[in-house]
C-alpha cells in the first residue's frame, strides 16, 4: 500500500536529479563564453569601442579576474537571483529582454501543443485501433513524412499557399490581443505542430498497439467486457507511455519555436536566440539555453510524478 | 501476404536521384551560382530559367542542383561518425558494465536533456568554424542516441543463449563482441543510421536557414530558403524548390529508415 | 444431457493456408474433454474460433451450439459478441499477462459483472469460489504470484457464470505443485456448478488425469477421440500412440523411449492424404494420397490402418536396474552460496554436490529453486559468494563442462551458419575444424546442414545442434539446463533417446537440470532435489522415486499429472 512517506521520498528524489541535472548544464552554459573564440572580455564588449577603462570595467562586471570557479560560482550566484548580465547587442538587462519575449514563445509552443493533444493523440488512438487498415497506413506514412519534414520549409510552403496565394492568413507580425494574436500564431503553431503531432501520432500509435497486443484485451473480449470497457482499460494502460512521449515532445517543441519564430519573424526567445548566437550576444544566449533546459527538466519531473501517481509498478518499485 | 515491398521502391527512385545531384552536380549545373544582379529575381517559366532566379540573378533550379551536395554530404558523414561512435562505446559499455557504462549513460542523458537543434545552434554558432565543425558537432550531438540504441542492443544480446554458449566455450570478449554480438546488431544500427541521416539533413539545412555552417554564395537548400523568404511574392519558386527537395529528401530517406527498421525488429527482437 | 457445447465442421483458414480442417467437437455440461496436441497442430486456434476471437487475417467457417444457440462461424467475430462471458468464456495460459497491470484485481472480476451486481460482497464471494482471500480484490496482479493470479483470472472469467469454459493451457506457465492447485480448483468448480470444460492442453498426463474424454489433434486434424482408458491402454491411431508412448513413465525407466523421426508438420503444408503419413511407421500409399474420415461412435479414429489389440506394444518395458556406484568425482561443489541482491532470497545456500566421471546426475527444482543460478556457477557464467567448487582436472574451462539451455530458438547466432559455430567450438577445444561432419552425424543430421542458418532448422534439430557445439570441445561434463522443455513431447523423446546413446558413447558425465521427475528419471542415476536455494533430498534415483522420504519430495511426486502417486499418496481426491 502507497504511504505518503514513499511519495515524498520519490518526489525528493527525483527533484534532487533535476537540480543536479541543472547544475551540470549550468556549468555547460557558463563554458559556453569560454568556448566562444577570442577574449572573453572583447567579446562581452562586442561592437562598443574596447578602450582599456571599457575592457577593465567589463572584466569587473562580469568577474573575469577571478579564478575560473569562483567566476561559475559568482555567476551561478547571479542566475539564481535573476541576473544574467546585461545583452550585448541591446545593453538591456537580459531579463529584461527575455520577460518582454517569453510570452509570445509560451503561447507559440502552448498553441501548437493543444493542436497536437487534440489532433495527434486520438488519431493514433484511432489508427491502432484499425492498425493495417488503408487509413491507418495512409496515416502512418504520412507521419513518417511529417516527422522528417524540416519546419522551416513546411512554414515557408504554408506560407505562400495561404498567406500570398490564398491571402487567409498574415504573413508577418504577431498581432496584438489575444484573438489577434491567435490569429498571427496559427499558420507558424500548425507549422510547429506538424513535426512534433506527428511523433506524438507514431508514438501513441505504437503505445496503443502494443496494449492491444496484450493478453488481458483478449482475455476482456472473452469475458464479454463491452467495447466502451476494453478501450478504457486499453487506454488506462496505454496513458504512461502517452505522457511520457508527451514530456518528451516539449524538448523538441523548444528546439522547434527557434526556426519556426525565425521562419515567421515573430519577435519570440527562439528568433532572440538565433539572432543572439549570430550576434555573439553570449549573456543571452546563456540565459535562453539554461532557460530551456529548466522547462524541460520540469517537464521530465512532472512526467516521472505522474507515472509514480498512474502506476502502481512504480510505486511499488520506488518503495522498495 | 507477399506484397511486392511498395515502400523501397517508391524511395529509390527521388532518392537515387537526389544521389545523382549531390555526386555530379557541378557537372549537371556548372554556372550555378553565377550571379546576374542586373537581371535579379524572375519568375518561374522565364526564358531560360525554368523556375526562375533569386535575388542575385542566379538560377533556382542549377543552384538547388548544386546544393544537393553539401545538403546530404554531411549527414551522411554525421550519421556515419555517430553511429561509429554508438557502437564502439555502445558495445563497450553494454557489454562491459561498470564505471565506463555509467560514464557513457550520463553523458548521454546530459547531451539529451537539450533539444539538439538548440545545442547546435548555439554551439556552431559561437565557434563559428564552417561546415565540417558543424558536422563534428552533430556527430558529438547525435551520438547519445546512438550509444544508447546500441547499449541496449548489445545488452538484449548479451544475455542470449548463443552469447552465453560462447562465453562458456571460452571464446575471448573481443572475439563475442565482433563476431557474435555485432552482426546480429548490424541491421538496427543500419536502420538506425539511414534515420539519423534524415535527421542530420534536416538539422544542417536548419542551420545554415540561420546562417550557420555554409559559408555566403555557397549553393545550399537551407541558405535558399533563408533568402527566398522575402522573395515569396516576386518568385515563389526560390522557396517551393529547394523547399520540396528537402522534405522530399528526409521524407523518402525517412520512409526507406522505417521500413527497414520495422523489418529488422520484428527480426531480431530488439525492445 | 445435451450438449453445451457444440462445434461442427470447423475450418480454418490463415494466410498460409488451411490451419484446421474437418474439426467436430462436443461437450456435456457435466464433463470435462481435453482437446491434446503438440505445439502447432491448432488447438489453441480451435478456442480463439469457438469464441469468435481469431487474430487478423484468419477466418473459419462452421458452426458453433451453445445449448439451443447456433452460431455461424462464417458470420465473423460479432456473432459471438452477445455470448461472449455470459454463456462461453475463455481462460488463458499466461497469468502473468492475461491481467491489466494497472487495475486493482476486484475492479477486473468486477468488469464482465452487471453494474448493478458490482459490489463488494459480490466480489468477496467471487474470490472466496477461488479460494482466495478478500484482501486481494485491493490488490495489483503483480502483487500476487502466478498460481494467486490465475485464480483472480478464472474468478474473473466465471463472473458472468457462463455454462462453458475453455481453458488453453491455463496451467502450463505454473509450477508443478501450483498447478495441481489449479486443476483441482478447476474441477471443483466445474462439478459445482455444473460447467461443459474444455480442457485445451499438450501435456497427455493431464488430459487424462482431468477429463472424461479425449480428442487427439494432429497438424490441424482430428486423429482420435475416446475416454482416457481408451486412449492409453488401446490407442488406435498410430500418433496416438506415439504421443503415449514418446511421454516419459514416471513410475520406471525405460531403455530408450519410443520415439517417431521428424517433426509436426504445419497444416497447410499437409497436401494430401494423413497429416501423420510422413512419420507413420504403418503408413503406405493409400496413406498418402487419400485422406482417412474420422470413424466410431463414442470412440472414433482416423486412420486407415488403425492398429489392433494384437498391434499395441506393451506401455514400455522397465529398463534393467541400473548398477549405481559412485566413481570417482569430477567435480565437487562444497557449501556453495550465491545471493544477486541484499532484498532478494538467496539463490544458493550451502549447496553441495558431487558429480562423478562419466555418471548422470539430476537435479529437480522449481522455478526459484536456484538449479539455473547452480549450473550457471558450474559454467563460470556466475560468481558464487563462497563456497569452493573443486574440478578433480586442470584442464580450461571450455574442456571440462558445457551447457545447453531450454530455448533453442535462441541457442545458436542466428547470423552464422551450422557449420560456422561448430567449427568455432571444436576450435575452442583444440579440435580440427574438419571434425564438422562427424560432429553431425554424431547428432543424427546429414553433413549438408553445416551451410545451413538456424532459421531454416526445426526447434528440435536447432536442440540438436546446440547439443553438438556443446560436445565440440569434448568436455568431461555436460549439462544440459531444462534442455528438452520447450520441445514437443514426440522431439523431446527424440533428444532423450540422442543424450542416453551419447552418454554411452562418450562416456561423459551429465548434469540434467529439470523441473520434470519422470524424464529425470529416465536420464539420471542420482538425484538431488532442490527446494529455494538448498538441497533438500539426494539419493540414488530409483530409490527417492520409488520410496520417497522428504515430503517436498513426496508433493512434487504427487503433483505429476497422472501419476499413480498422487491417490497412492491420498491427495485430495480426483472426484467429489
Amino acid at each position: 500500500m502507497l504511504s505518503q512517506g514513499s511519495l515524498l521520498k520519490f518526489t525528493l528524489g527525483r527533484l534532487l536529479a533535476t537540480v543536479a541535472l541543472l547544475l551540470a548544464v549550468s556549468f555547460i552554459v557558463f563554458t559556453l563564453l569560454q568556448l566562444t573564440p577570442g577574449d572573453p572580455a572583447r567579446n562581452l564588449l562586442g561592437p562598443r569601442a574596447s578602450s582599456p577603462e571599457a575592457l577593465a570595467e567589463i572584466r569587473d562586471q562580469y568577474n573575469l579576474n577571478e579564478p575560473f570557479v569562483r567566476q561559475y560560482l559568482l555567476w551561478l550566484g547571479g542566475v539564481v537571483q535573476g541576473d544574467f548580465g546585461d545583452s550585448i547587442r541591446s545593453d538591456e538587462p537580459v531579463t529584461a529582454l527575455l520577460a518582454n519575449r517569453v510570452l509570445l514563445t509560451m503561447q507559440l509552443a502552448a498553441l501548437a501543443f493543444v493542436l497536437t493533444l487534440l489532433v495527434a493523440v486520438p488519431l493514433g488512438i484511432a489508427a491502432a485501433w484499425r492498425a493495417g487498415g488503408a487509413i491507418d497506413r495512409g496515416v502512418t506514412t504520412g507521419a513518417i513524412v511529417g516527422v522528417g519534414a524540416p519546419s522551416y520549409a513546411v512554414g515557408l510552403l504554408l506560407l505562400y499557399v495561404f498567406g500570398v496565394k490564398l491571402d487567409v492568413f498574415p504573413i508577418y507580425g504577431s498581432g496584438e490581443g489575444g484573438l489577434d494574436r491567435m490569429w498571427h500564431l496559427s499558420l507558424p503553431a500548425v507549422t510547429l505542430a506538424i513535426g512534433v503531432g506527428a511523433l506524438v501520432f507514431k508514438l501513441t500509435r505504437t503505445a496503443v498497439l502494443a496494449e492491444l497486443d496484450q493478453d488481458y484485451v483478449a482475455f476482456a473480449q472473452s469475458r464479454g467486457l463491452s467495447r466502451r470497457q476494453i478501450r478504457s482499460m486499453v487506454l488506462r494502460n496505454a496513458m504512461l507511455p502517452i505522457v511520457t512521449s508527451l514530456g518528451l515532445v516539449f524538448a523538441f517543441l523548444f528546439g522547434g519555436t527557434i526556426l519556426v519564430e525565425v521562419t515567421f519573424a515573430l519577435q519570440g526567445i527562439g528568433s532572440l536566440l538565433a539572432g543572439s548566437v549570430t550576434f555573439k550576444d553570449i549573456p543571452v544566449v546563456q540565459a535562453i539555453t539554461l532557460l530551456t533546459a529548466a522547462v524541460i527538466a520540469l517537464t521530465a519531473l512532472a512526467v516521472d510524478l505522474f507515472s509514480f501517481a498512474a502506476d502502481p509498478r512504480v510505486r511499488s518499485r520506488a518503495a522498495a | 501476404m507477399r506484397r511486392v515491398p511498395l515502400t523501397p521502391a517508391l524511395c529509390a527512385i527521388p532518392l537515387l536521384i537526389i544521389l545523382l545531384f549531390a555526386i555530379a552536380g557541378a557537372w549537371i549545373a556548372p554556372n550555378a551560382t553565377e550571379q546576374n544582379v542586373l537581371l535579379g529575381a524572375v519568375p518561374a517559366g522565364s526564358e531560360g530559367h525554368l523556375f526562375g532566379t533569386d535575388l542575385l540573378g542566379r538560377d533556382i533550379l542549377g543552384l538547388s542542383i548544386a546544393g544537393t551536395r553539401s545538403a546530404v554530404v554531411g549527414p551522411v558523414f554525421i550519421a556515419l561518425g555517430s553511429m561509429l561512435l554508438g557502437m564502439v562505446l555502445g558495445t563497450v559499455s553494454g557489454y562491459t558494465g561498470g564505471w565506463i557504462d555509467l560514464l557513457l549513460t550520463k553523458y548521454a542523458d546530459l547531451l539529451l536533456a537539450l533539444p539538439v537543434t538548440l545545442i547546435a545552434l548555439v554551439v556552431a554558432g559561437l565557434i563559428d568554424g564552417g561546415y565540417w565543425v558543424t558536422v563534428l558537432v552533430l556527430v558529438v550531438l547525435f551520438s547519445p542516441t546512438d550509444i544508447r540504441l546500441m547499449r541496449s542492443a548489445v545488452m538484449t544480446q548479451a544475455t542470449r543463449p548463443y552469447i552465453e554458449s560462447a562465453r562458456v566455450l571460452g571464446l575471448s570478449r573481443w572475439r563475442i563482441m565482433f563476431r557474435h554480438v555485432l552482426p546480429n546488431v548490424l541491421p538496427i544500427a543500419f536502420a538506425t543510421m539511414l534515420l539519423n541521416v534524415a535527421f542530420a539533413l534536416v538539422a544542417m539545412s536548419a542551420l545554415s536557414f540561420l546562417g550557420l555552417g555554409v559559408g555566403p554564395g555557397e549553393p545550399d537548400w537551407g541558405r535558399q530558403l533563408s533568402d527566398g523568404r522575402d522573395l515569396l511574392s516576386q518568385n515563389a519558386a526560390a522557396v517551393i524548390v529547394p523547399g520540396v527537395l528537402i522534405i522530399i529528401a528526409a521524407a523518402t530517406i525517412n520512409l526507406l529508415g522505417d521500413w527497414l527498421q520495422e523489418r529488422f525488429n520484428a527480426e531480431v527482437g530488439v525492445r | 444431457m445435451i450438449d453445451a457445447l457444440q462445434l461442427r465442421d470447423l475450418r480454418i483458414t490463415g494466410p498460409a493456408g488451411v490451419i484446421v480442417a474437418k474439426m467436430d467437437l462436443s461437450v456435456r455440461s457435466d464433463e470435462t474433454v481435453a482437446l491434446v496436441g503438440e505445439s502447432g497442430c491448432g488447438k489453441s486456434m480451435t478456442a480463439k474460433a469457438i469464441i469468435g476471437l481469431l487474430p487478423r487475417g484468419v477466418a473459419a467457417t462452421g458452426t458453433v451450439l451453445l445449448g439451443e444457440t447456433r452460431v455461424d462461424l462464417a458470420d465473423g467475430p460479432n456473432a459471438m459478441s452477445g455470448l461472449r462471458g455470459r454463456r462461453i468464456s475463455l481462460l488463458l495460459q499466461n497469468p502473468f499477462t492475461s491481467l491489466s497491470p494497472v487495475h486493482k484485481c476486484g475492479s477486473q472480476i468486477a468488469a464482465a459483472l452487471e453494474p448493478s451486481r458490482r459490489g463488494r460482497e459480490m466480489i468477496a464471494s467471487r474470490l472466496e469460489e477461488v479460494d482466495l482471500p478478500t484482501r486481494v480484490a485491493q490488490q495489483y496482479p503483480f502483487e500476487l504470484s502466478g498460481g494467486m493470479r490465475q485464480r483472480v483470472a478464472l474468478a474473473a472469467s466465471l463472473a458472468s457464470d457462463p455454462e462453458v469454459l475453455i481453458g488453453d493451457e491455463p496451467t502450463t506457465a505454473l509450477d508443478v505443485t501450483t498447478q495441481r492447485e489449479v486443476l483441482d480448483l478447476l474441477h471443483r468448480i466445474q462439478s459445482e456448478r455444473g460447467m461443459a470444460l474444455l480442457l485445451i492442453t499438450h501435456d497427455l498426463g493431464v488430459a487424462r488425469e482431468r477429463a472424461g474424454r479425449i480428442l487427439v489433434m494432429y497438424a490441424g486434424r482430428l486423429m482420435e477421440s475416446g475416454t482416457g482408458a481408451d486412449l492409453f491402454d488401446a490407442p488406435r491411431h498410430p500418433y496416438t500412440a506415439v504421443l503415449r508412448d514418446s511421454e516419459p513413465p514416471l513410475e520406471h525407466r525405460v531403455e530408450q523411449l519410443r520415439a517417431v523421426p521428424g517433426s509436426v508438420p504445419r497444416p497447410w503444408e499437409v497436401l494430401a492424404g494423413c497429416s501423420f503419413a510422413a512419420r507413420c511407421p504403418r503408413a503406405d500409399d493409400k496413406c498418402r494420397t487419400d485422406e482417412p474420415p474420422l470413424e466410431g461412435d463414442s470412440a472414433q479414429v482416423a486412420c486407415w490402418h488403425p492398429l489392433g489389440a494384437g498391434d499395441i506394444a506393451p506401455l514400455s518395458v522397465p529398463a534393467v536396474r541400473r548398477d549405481i556406484e559412485i566413481p570417482e568425482p569430477l567435480v565437487q561443489l562444497r557449501n556453495v552460496s550465491k545471493r544477486f541482491s541484499e532484498s532478494a532470497p538467496p539463490a544458493l545456500v550451502d549447496v553441495s554436490i558431487t558429480i562423478g566421471a562419466g555418471e548422470a546426475v539430476g537435479i529437480v527444482g522449481e522455478s526459484g529453486s536456484g538449479k539455473t543460478t547452480l549450473a550457471r556457477c558450474l559454467v563460470d557464467l556466475e560468481k558464487y559468494d563462497s563456497g569452493t567448487i573443486d574440478w578433480s582436472s586442470d584442464l580450461p574451462q571450455a574442456r571440462r563442462a558445457q551447457i545447453v539451455f531450454q530455448d533453442p530458438t535462441s541457442a545458436l547466432n542466428p547470423a552464422m551458419t551450422i557449420g560456422a559455430t561448430l567449427s568455432e567450438a571444436l576450435r575452442a577445444g583444440g579440435r580440427q575444424r574438419s571434425d564438422v561432419p562427424g560432429l553431425l552425424d554424431m547428432i543424427g543430421l546429414p553433413a549438408s546442414y553445416a551451410r545451413r542458418k538456424p532459421r531454416g532448422l526445426s526447434g528440435g534439430e536447432q536442440q540438436r545442434v546446440a547439443i553438438a557445439r556443446a560436445l565440440a570441445p569434448a568436455p568431461q561434463l555436460l549439462i544440459c539446463d531444462e534442455a528438452v522443455s520447450a520441445l514437443d513431447v514426440s522431439v523431446q523423446a527424440q533428444i532423450l533417446n540422442l543424450l542416453s546413446e551419447l552418454l554411452d558413447r562418450l562416456g561423459l558425465a551429465l548434469l540434467f537440470i529439470t523441473h520434470d521427475l519422470a524424464v529425470v528419471r529416465q536420464v539420471a542415476t542420482r538425484l538431488y532435489i532442490m527446494r529455494d536455494g538448498q538441497v533438500v533430498d539426494s539419493g540414488d534415483t530409483e530409490s527417492i522415486l520409488a520410496n520417497p522420504s522428504h515430503p517436498y519430495t513426496q508433493s512434487l511426486l504427487a503433483s505429476v499429472p497422472g501419476s499413480q502417486a498422487a491417490s497412492a499418496l491420498g491427495q485430495e481426491p480426483r472426484d467429489a
